[in-house]
């Protein structure tokens, strides 16, 4: 029997007045995985997150987090997210190490404990130098890495990125890119958005494609572009926004990208992987 | 719970001070406000009030008041006429105009009549000015009243000791009139008893002269007619001395007729002088028993008889001193609703608010950390308003300062709950603290800060009396000036509770409703 999704979408729907953003949306997020969720401004990749972490509620459907809702046990299952929004979200005003220690705080982590992660995060994200700088007066790549290392404060089982490379240029991309894929080779599942094809492709190992306030398509880049006949990401993506339908969608696939077998192959990719951090 | 408390006060703290206008204009304001306060209101009276005067002339009198009223520190100007002065208060180049009467001075039938002009557009200063500039003239006149009844005064007690030193003459001659009288009545008594009834008449001296004229006839041998002769000229020599000694004793009886009549009318007269001096007598008995009965003879008493004192029921005697406890309900307001607005709006605005909603914290936690850190923030500005206080004032303070505190706590609590609500429900930083100001501006509008609240509508002053700023300031003052126990201001403990209640509902209800709303 396979296993449940690590996070699962069903049925989702989330509305703003009258504008449907999400309609009766599902995605599974396997463990251990970065899944990427690609679509076009707007589309509502940022309430997918959201969603998630439980600022926005649904209109309708279901979210779950190991099987569990997580709005009947929210404080629980916050405790094991970790979100790096598209802009900032920290105290400007604070330093780096005040910041990570007032996060740490909330999570009800000991000060002694916050002390030892924020060394090690901000080691790992390069920027321990700058732990006593004022956040305001960091650089754009370097409020991106604090970022990262606040919603790693927590040690998550799950990082969630909001276009984490947006706005930034291709030596801090690359740097940033770096870090997801030290966080995830912890067995930390990454799910992240980005209109950044070509970033997507050598990071994720599963992308969603989100449409028409639903996911048309979710597989590895490989099997997407397999799938669709395509050389690239971008022209994969240009097909599922031309397609009118999800039906159409689907003829154009050969197989479905939240089926057990993906599942199994997501846990697979995952052992390659630990067995390649061991080597 | 208690360490998240702790680590969202701390943020606060570290965010209030780094960001410098927010602490010039959160931490500092209020301070240099109560600083301004304390030195405006550090006083006993009003200063640089302008006073206008006019009259056609100018007497002795009127230059007097003048006098006094500039040397009350007023600054008083003479103006050419009285249209002018009117017009001088109209224009705020005065805040009073005086009319005084030509040639004024004290004198019979007189009328004295001064007139004031004043702006009763300024309403609150305008009873102060009045009050002020009367009390001067008043102080004037009571002068001018008080040096006359001294005059008065004086002059009765001086008829008094000259009456009082005339007694014993009029004494003397009571006395001297009694013998007078005495001796009268003895010379009526001793010429009464003179008998001046000399019968010469009854001696027949014809009869001794015929008798002589016989022996002188018949004595012609033996006697000698010579001898006989002698004897009858004797006789008729006699005869001729009794009628003279007759004569005379007709004028002495006619004379002590005539004394005995003068005596009887000299006995009248001294009878009548005996009566007048008695009844003298006893007419200056009365007007020095008249003076004596006089029991107030102090012409300040008799000027002011009844004197109104105004006793303080408390011991300040600045007018700060009588304004601390609004003053201090004022900064707890004003600082309260302010930055606990501030500090809302900007944790909702601020990019970290996102990353706090998605820990593992309760709203609740958040919420009294945001009070928490206002309520923190105020305690440090009133330890120092209350120092200074302390220091400058002689304010009493320590007595009642643990059951003050109680109140303080409960005051700031209540505004800090207000100004939270505010803070949650607006999401931009200017709309909030324009709500903030215009809802602080209308409880102090309704108050007796501006104006009594006897002076509104009964309709807006029932609704005036349910003001938790009239209830603050109340409550502050039975506290601060009366010393009252807590026991006794316990109905407004309730009601500021009950507000405090309200506000601590409705900030949670506005923090849930707009958690998801940034």
């Amino acid at each position: 029997m396979a296993a449940p999704p690590f996070i699962k979408f069903e049925n989702v729907t989330k509305r703003f007045g009258k504008n449907i953003v999400l309609n009766d949306l599902n995605l599974s997020v396997p463990y251990g995985q970065i899944t990427g969720v690609i679509g076009a401004s707007g589309s509502g990749k940022t309430t997918i997150l959201n969603l998630l972490v439980g600022f926005y509620k649904p209109n309708q459907g279901k979210i779950y987090f190991q099987s569990r809702d997580i709005f009947k046990d929210m404080n629980n299952i916050k405790s094991q997210f970790g979100f790096a929004s598209q802009g900032t979200s920290f105290y400007p005003k604070l330093s780096v190490r005040e910041n990570m220690y007032y996060f740490g705080k909330l999570y009800s982590i000991k000060g002694s404990e916050i002390k030892k992660r924020t060394q090690e995060l901000l080691k790992k994200v390069q920027l321990y130098e700058a732990r006593k700088t004022i956040a305001d007066k960091l650089s754009t790549g370097m409020k991106r890495r604090l970022e990262i290392a606040c919603a790693l404060i927590n040690k998550p089982k799950v990082l969630i990125l909001d276009e984490p490379t947006e706005d930034l240029d291709p030596i801090l991309r690359r740097e940033i890119v770096a870090i997801i894929r030290k966080i995830n080779s912890e067995e930390t599942t990454v799910l992240l958005t980005s209109h950044l094809l070509n970033e997507i492709e050598g990071l994720c190992d599963n992308i969603a494609i989100l449409h028409n306030g639903k996911i048309d398509v979710m597989d590895t880049p490989n099997n997407l572009k397999r799938k669709f006949n395509k050389s690239s990401l971008d022209d994969v993506f240009v097909a599922v926004l031309k397609s009118n339908s999800r039906s159409d969608i689907q003829q154009n696939t050969k197989s479905d990208s939240s089926s057990p077998q993906n599942e199994d192959k997501s846990k697979a990719l995952m052992l390659v992987k630990n067995a390649k951090k061991t080597i | 719970m208690l360490k998240k408390l702790f680590s969202i006060i701390g943020k606060d703290f570290r965010i209030l001070l780094r960001s410098k206008e927010s602490a010039l204009i959160v931490v500092l304001g209020p301070l240099l406000l109560v600083l301004l306060v304390s030195m405006a209101f550090n006083t006993t009276g009003v200063h640089d009030i302008k006073v206008g005067t006019f009259s056609l002339a100018y007497s002795e009198l009127s230059n007097s008041l003048v006098d006094t009223l500039r040397e009350s520190q007023f600054d008083v100007k003479k103006i050419e006429t009285e249209q002018e002065c009117i017009d001088a208060v109209k224009s705020g180049d005065v805040h009073v105009c005086i009319i005084m009467p030509p040639d004024l001075d004290i004198k019979n039938n007189f009328s004295n009549e001064i007139q004031f002009y004043v702006d009763n557009s300024r309403i609150n200063l305008v009873y102060i000015i009045i009050d002020q500039i009367s009390n001067k003239i008043q102080l004037r006149s009571s002068q001018i009243s008080l040096q006359l009844t001294q005059e008065l005064v004086d002059q009765l007690q001086n008829t008094r000791t000259e009456i009082l030193n005339r007694k014993s003459t009029v004494a003397e001659l009571i006395n001297s009139n009694s013998q007078a009288s005495s001796n009268v009545n003895d010379i009526s008594t001793n010429a009464a008893n003179i008998d001046v009834d000399i019968k010469i008449k009854d001696i027949d001296i014809s009869k001794l002269k015929n008798q002589s004229q016989v022996v002188k006839n018949s004595c012609a041998a033996p006697c000698n007619s010579t001898e006989a002769t002698a004897v009858y000229d004797t006789i008729v020599s006699l005869e001729t001395k009794l009628e003279a000694i007759n004569t005379k004793a007709d004028a002495i009886l006619t004379a002590k007729n005539n004394i005995d009549s003068k005596i009887g009318s000299l006995k009248d007269i001294v009878s009548k002088d005996s009566s007048n001096i008695k009844s003298v007598d006893e007419s200056l008995n009365k007007i020095t028993t008249g003076i004596e009965s006089v029991k107030v003879t102090s012409a300040e008493t008799i000027v002011n008889p009844i004197k109104p004192v105004i006793k303080p029921i408390t011991q300040p005697t600045k007018n700060l001193s009588y304004l601390f406890p609004t003053l201090v309900v004022l900064v707890i307001m004003f600082i309260s609703l302010l930055l606990s607005t501030l500090i809302v709006v900007r944790e909702k605005n601020t990019p970290a608010y996102f990353r706090n909603f998605i820990t593992p914290t309760r709203e609740f936690t958040f919420l009294v950390g945001t009070y928490l850190t206002n309520l923190l923030t105020v305690v440090i500005q009133l330890i120092i308003v209350f120092g200074l206080a302390v220091y400058f004032l002689k304010q009493e303070i320590i007595p009642v300062l643990l059951n003050t505190s109680v109140i303080l706590l409960l005051i700031a609590t209540t505004f800090i709950l207000l100004g939270m609500t505010i803070g949650y429900l607006f999401n931009s930083e200017e709309t909030a603290i324009i709500a903030s100001i215009s809802i602080a501006s209308f409880l102090l509008f309704f108050s007796n800060t501006i104006l009594p609240i006897e002076t509104i509508p009964d309709s807006l002053k029932n609704l005036a009396l349910f003001n938790p700023f009239v209830i603050a300031d109340t409550l502050l003052k039975k506290m601060i000036l009366f010393q009252a126990s807590l026991p006794e201001v316990l109905n407004f403990i309730y009601m500021l509770a009950s507000y405090l209640a309200i506000f601590f509902v409705l900030a949670f209800i506005a923090r849930e409703a707009t958690k998801r709303r940034v």
